[in-house]
């Protein structure tokens, strides 16, 4: 029996390409594997350092850096959570279930020092509670428009995360931490904006795999490696058949965020024949389109980073009478925490970026993922996606639950989706 | 080599089409039970006898529906959106073009919106729920104590408008049961079933928008209280064809006849 659409993108590439480009990536594929974890936690443990797991990558890792901690992240890059479903309440967001696995089990190992999410909706809240005995910092969700608030915000958690690891934040710390955090999301950025070229190698699976690495190994490895990677794509050639009517329309994933897994619903998107471009309402966009998506005040634009992408360390940043010394400012720091929370409730800046993506990306249709636990998700998609289709791009709705019993559901409903982007494209030409 | 194979494994029910030359020879239906290949392979056997064919006239076959890449003799498998669509199209001939199908399954509901040409421009199937499915008024009918087939018959001898929640099958029961307590005829409680369905798929159109020509397809379009329901909710009259059932399967018969032509035309053979 023959599919019509089999392959992944970078299996359509050169054989020698296609492994060269395997070898890159088996870094960021190792680095979502909980032995490699484990072993970086105890080198980091050993030198002293204090491991605190975070839930996503929009967490302040800058001030957990200056106060002698590693972020780690937790969330997101396992589906081994729903395993232990019968121990969780009905119906957890996937997220929060897999980051109270292993937040659960690093700690019971003495791994961790603590744990740092947004409590940006009830089950983040509900973790508190779930985690027993670990350290928990819950953040305040950023509130659009009040610079001062999520500011103050920023200060009252920076005090709280030295408690986490017993070590005062080191102002001189903070400026280096800043730079480290600053060139990793450059390189994300750099391989994001690589994805908006049709002959691009690498498969949105590819790529999901690689941010969502990040947080899982150290700043400056994880740079590095990703810098590399991104060199490597800019040598190759453009795909070959990259102007054929035949190549796969470009996704654009939006919506809850996907749980890493060897058959997540990117690998699914692709394994029908699409090829997912970008992903993400803003936490990843945001590294692209700096200060476009969350208004924070007049105030903030002119803030030196204003312009800058938005985890750029800051030269000769103002400081206000109780900020850090080090060069780093608060608003700047808390600019970047309100920029890349992807749980911040969606602002009209948010939608802005949104369809400018889908510009620049050549975005042909959206697939939008909603956990059913995801209210905040669930209540801004429609009218957006409404607004995308009266712009005359076609859009998906899948609700999951990030069980794999899913996938046929799935199947059912992204493969008519992709066949009709082709046809559309087909009636188009 | 000439007989091209349509089959569509749905979640409720199985059905498979012979066709030669645009031309339906045989069609069979099944329940799809647990065995979904054994199933197919049935079909696919009784349809060869009842058209006095040999398997080894089959030149090529595509699988459509929940179950399609399960067949195992199958040569393509292509989603029951484009199926649907296809066997629509064909079914309507050279009548005013189909705008919007709606087809309701045993397990679920889709609405495809289509261009002049036939194509899918758009579509919105429902998600993880038994309302508006077949399966919802197989379930209630059973609360009902009467035969599905009857579901319909009774409720076109409905005398009275009732409102039933459109939200959930299971909820569907209490009410159902307190509509029986408070004394309400089995018909027009059949009625206010078949304007849930009817609702919970007009939700569905919201999203794809509703345009002319509207064909109805799927096993519940032989259902003529649910056909009633229908135009009453959307206020269009809609086109229901003589098997409703098998439109998809078609479909996929019809895409199994072109694939046929295009391999005889660049001499390749996919048997």
């Amino acid at each position: 029996m023959t599919t019509a659409f089999a392959s992944t993108i970078s299996e359509r590439v050169s054989p020698e390409e296609s492994s060269a480009l395997r070898s890159k990536l088996e870094y960021f594929r190792s680095r979502l594997g909980s032995i490699v974890l484990r072993d970086w936690l105890h080198k980091e443990a050993a030198a002293g350092r204090k491991p605190v797991g975070v839930l996503c990558w929009s967490v302040p890792a800058e001030i957990i850096l200056a106060c002698g901690g590693i972020p780690v992240r937790l969330s997101g890059v396992s589906g081994e959570g729903l395993k232990y479903r019968s121990e969780l309440p009905r119906d957890i967001c996937p997220l929060a279930a897999s980051f109270y696995v292993e937040a659960r089990a690093l700690t019971r190992e003495g791994l961790l020092s603590g744990v740092v999410f947004p409590g940006t909706c009830d089950w983040k809240r509900k973790l508190s509670g779930l985690l027993g005995k670990t350290k928990v910092l819950t953040l305040e969700a950023p509130s659009p428009g009040n610079a001062r608030l999520i500011e103050a915000d920023l200060k009252r958690s920076a005090r709280e995360i030295a408690l986490l690891t017993d070590l005062p934040l080191r102002t001189n710390n903070l400026r280096r931490a800043s730079e480290k955090v600053s060139r990793a999301s450059e390189a994300c950025a750099a391989l994001h904006r690589l994805r908006q070229h049709p002959g691009c190698a690498i498969s949105g699976a590819e790529a999901f795999a690689v941010e969502q690495s990040f947080l899982r190994d150290d700043f400056s490895r994880w740079t590095e490696h990703c810098r590399t990677l991104v060199q490597f794509l800019k040598e190759q050639p453009p795909m070959s058949n990259q102007n054929s009517p035949k190549e796969a329309p470009r996704i654009m994933l939006v919506g809850s965020p996907v749980v890493w897994q060897e058959r997540s619903l990117v690998h699914l998107v692709e394994e029908a024949g699409g090829k997912v471009v970008s992903e993400d309402f803003h936490s990843r966009l945001c590294l692209l389109y700096p200060g476009g998506g969350f208004p924070i005040s007049a105030e903030a634009d002119s803030l030196p980073c204003a312009g800058q992408p938005s985890h750029a360390p800051v030269a000769e940043a103002r400081f206000d009478k109780d900020g850090p010394a080090g060069g780093v400012s608060w608003q700047t720091l808390a600019r970047r925490w309100a920029e890349t929370c992807f749980c911040s409730p969606i602002a009209e800046g948010n939608e802005t970026l949104l369809f400018r993506a889908v510009e620049d990306f050549q975005v042909e249709g959206i697939v939008a993922h909603v956990y059913r636990s995801c209210a905040r998700v669930q209540m801004g998609l429609p009218g957006i996606l409404g607004r995308a289709r009266a712009r005359g791009i076609p859009s998906l709705i899948l609700e999951t639950q990030g069980d794999p019993n899913e996938e046929e559901r799935l199947r059912a409903r992204i493969e008519p989706f992709i066949e009709m982007l082709l046809a559309r494209r087909r009636n188009a030409t | 080599m000439s007989i091209a194979v349509g089959v569509d494994v749905g979640s409720t029910a199985t059905k498979l089409v012979l066709m030669e030359d645009s031309q339906v020879l045989a069609a069979e239906i099944r329940p799809t039970g647990a065995n979904c290949r054994g199933t197919a392979n049935i079909l696919l056997a009784a349809a060869l006898q009842s058209s006095g064919r040999d398997r080894c006239e089959i030149g090529c076959v595509v699988s459509t529906g929940y179950g399609r890449r399960l067949v195992d003799f199958a040569d393509e498998v292509v989603s029951e959106i484009t199926a649907n669509a296809r066997g629509a199209s064909w079914l309507r001939g050279g009548s005013s073009p189909i705008g919007t199908i709606i087809d309701v399954g045993g397990q679920d509901s889709k609405v495809i919106s289509l261009d002049q040409s036939g194509r899918v421009t758009d579509f919105a199937m429902n998600d993880k729920c038994a309302a508006g499915t077949g399966r919802f008024l197989e379930f209630t009918a059973r609360i009902l104590e009467i035969d599905l087939d009857m579901l319909g018959e009774l409720s076109l001898k409905s005398k009275k408008k009732l409102e039933i929640s459109s939200i959930c099958t299971v909820f569907a029961e209490s009410e159902i049961v307190s509509l029986i307590s408070r004394g309400e005829s089995i018909q027009d409680i059949a009625a206010s079933l078949h304007h849930s369905v009817a609702r919970r798929v007009n939700g569905l159109l919201a999203e794809v928008g509703l345009r002319e020509a509207v064909f109805f397809d799927g096993g519940p379009a032989l259902n003529g209280g649910l056909v009633k329901a229908f135009e009453e909710e959307l206020g269009v009259r809609l086109v229901v064809p003589e098997s409703p059932q098998i439109v998809t399967a078609i479909g996929a018969g019809l895409m199994a006849g072109e694939r046929l032509c295009r391999e005889e035309r660049s001499g390749e053979g996919t048997r």
